[in-house]
């Protein structure tokens, strides 16, 4: 089921300053990730992500998901450590059509050079928050036995009153 | 035409190729069947966003002319060319569900389904007056140039049996004011037009019927390719642009020219069915003209001339069962048409198939077509030919033409090392 980007999410999608990954299955099960900069959210809360490459891993990757259903997983990282992993459901390749003829006018005026492949939408399943802080957090309470024992000492070690 | 037999579901026979996407199944499935358009669904039909029927050389199933969606995209991007077929033949359905274009089948949507876009020089004219989306008309990725509408094995009475090319050049010319033959410089002016529009078109992609005339049999064909060739080719930086003539199979000598003062890059030749006895039955005028060996011998010297991967033949599949002289069992059929691709394969010419879509104009017009099991497996065999012997099929694949479930295949081989 479809769920909706936080406004905050969202809003580290917009930045420049934001790093994108997009993580993919081959057909055959084999890992492959990149880095995504032209990965945006769009008005609708689907995540759009321009393939420059109709030969590249990625693409191929892409149409393995679609054809057979499989997930694809988006990590979003800002500067200062926020990062979210959203999980997703490829849902449409636009190859032709208004959407992808803004996106493809937009490349190549910023990139004379560039080309787009395609315009994948993925529909986010699943949004999760994977800053550091946030989990850390989270294991501390919730398994306090993967905890070093060294990081629970006191600084000046000594009788315990109570 | 005959009720079909019990076939296996569509269900069935994707649960027995799991390895088989489920759309090219269904992809397969509407080719197989036609479409139907509900009044829904011809509600959200706009000329002005869409690209409704063009140019065809071929007619629909329900022998009309009328401006109805030119064809479907599916949700992976790869296209669905099929006809509106009459409701008594079971086709699949394409309704107005939830907000969607969808296909229906069962009472149920089934996929999603878009129509084409309308490229921007539908909307022009040439200076001579016509309207360009008479001189190309365009799948979402690619244009088409049908530059000379009559088939001169027609002429003895040789037409291939499952085509209506002449019957439906008439109904083009009377309902459509389609020329029958263009001038090139109305070509030049509309693939102009035509390029202006940004990331649309990756290929272009020219045929005609076969012309026999000439100082050579087929050499005015030839010529003729040569002048609309060059005139697309003015509108290109380099002198090679990506680019597929559907011909006649053309000797060494007219290959060579077509290669040598062209900026052509692939080149395919149909073969339509490959059995040399149904060849000679079902193609009567390519059969005498040229002949089923020799047709195959010129496939292969074009790989020589065009480059392995650059060439590769259509068959009208299905159409090999047909009666009283075709196949009477789908396993033999598939035995000997995947034995004899694999033949053309291992000399570097591929075999890419489209569904026959039995038209009523057509002499075997009154048959029906194969089951969809024969179909998935034939894809599957005829994909498997081109990865054993490492045969690319770009020029030809789902954003080139969109007619083939087997080229729909390669979508997850050819990756960039």
């Amino acid at each position: 089921m479809t769920v909706s980007l936080e406004p905050l999410l969202r809003a580290q999608l917009a930045s420049p300053h934001a790093t994108r990954v997009l993580a993919t299955t081959g057909p055959h099960g084999d890992p492959h990730a990149v880095l995504a900069p032209a990965l945006e959210v769009d008005d609708a809360g689907r995540l759009l992500y321009l393939e420059p490459l109709e030969a590249s891993r990625t693409q191929r990757d892409l149409v393995a998901s679609i054809w057979f259903d499989r997930p694809v997983a988006v990590v979003v990282g800002d500067r200062d450590g926020t990062t979210w992993r959203i999980r997703g459901r490829v849902r449409k390749a636009h190859v032709a059509g208004p959407l992808f003829r803004d996106r493809y006018e937009r490349l190549r005026a910023e990139r004379p050079g560039a080309d787009l492949a395609a315009v994948w939408e993925i529909e986010p399943l699943e949004v999760s928050d994977e800053s550091y802080a946030t989990l850390r957090a989270r294991q501390d309470t919730e398994r306090p036995f993967f905890k070093h024992l060294d990081q629970l000492t006191r600084p000046t070690p000594g009788r315990r009153t109570p | 035409m005959k009720a079909r037999p019990v076939e296996l579901s569509l269900d069935e026979v994707c649960a027995k190729h799991p390895e088989v996407p489920r759309v090219v199944v269904i992809k397969t499935d509407v080719q197989r069947r036609g479409v139907f358009y509900t009044a829904g669904a011809l509600e959200r039909l706009d000329p002005e966003r869409h690209q409704t029927t063009g140019t065809h050389i071929f007619g629909a199933r329900d022998g009309r002319n009328a401006a109805r969606p030119e064809s479907l995209l599916l949700r992976d991007g790869s296209s669905i060319v099929t006809t509106p077929t009459p409701l008594e033949q079971e086709p699949y359905v394409v309704d107005f569900v939830d907000g969607r274009l969808a296909l229906v089948d069962g009472g149920g949507p089934i996929e999603e389904v878009e129509y084409w876009p309308r490229p921007d020089f539908y909307g022009k004219a040439t200076r001579s007056g016509l309207p360009m989306r008479l001189v190309a008309s365009a799948r979402p990725q690619r244009l088409n140039v049908f530059p000379y509408r009559h088939c001169h094995f027609w002429n003895d009475d040789e037409g291939c049996l499952f085509c209506d090319i002449v019957p439906q050049l008439r109904r083009g010319k009377d309902d459509l004011g389609v020329p029958a033959r263009l001038d090139p410089e109305d070509v030049r002016e509309t693939i102009a037009e035509a390029l202006k529009e940004p990331g649309r078109f990756v290929g272009i992609c020219l045929t005609a019927g076969s012309n026999t005339r000439g100082k050579a049999p087929f050499d005015d064909e030839v010529d003729y390719y040569v002048e609309i060739l060059r005139a697309i080719g003015a509108s290109f930086e380099p002198r090679r642009f990506p680019s597929q003539l559907i011909g006649t199979a053309f000797t060494e000598a007219q290959l060579e020219r077509l290669h040598r003062e062209t900026g052509l890059m692939s080149y395919t030749a149909d073969i339509e069915v490959l059995d040399e006895r149904l060849f000679g039955w079902i193609c009567p005028g390519k059969a005498r003209w040229i002949g089923y060996r020799e047709w195959k011998r010129r496939l292969v010297a074009a790989a020589g001339i065009f480059g392995r991967g650059r060439v590769n033949t259509g068959i009208v599949a299905g159409v090999e069962l047909a009666q009283p002289h075709g196949f009477a069992r789908e396993d033999d059929a598939l035995d000997s048409v995947l034995s004899e691709a694999e033949g053309l394969a291992a000399e570097g010419v591929s075999t890419v198939f489209i569904v026959w879509s039995p038209r009523p104009a057509s002499a075997l017009g009154d048959q029906r077509n194969a089951s969809l099991d024969y179909y998935v497996r034939l894809a599957k065999g005829l994909h498997g030919l081109r990865v054993k012997y490492r045969l690319p099929i770009e020029f030809d694949d789902y954003r080139h033409c969109g007619n083939h479930p087997d080229t729909d295949l390669s979508r997850l081989s050819g990756v960039l090392p």
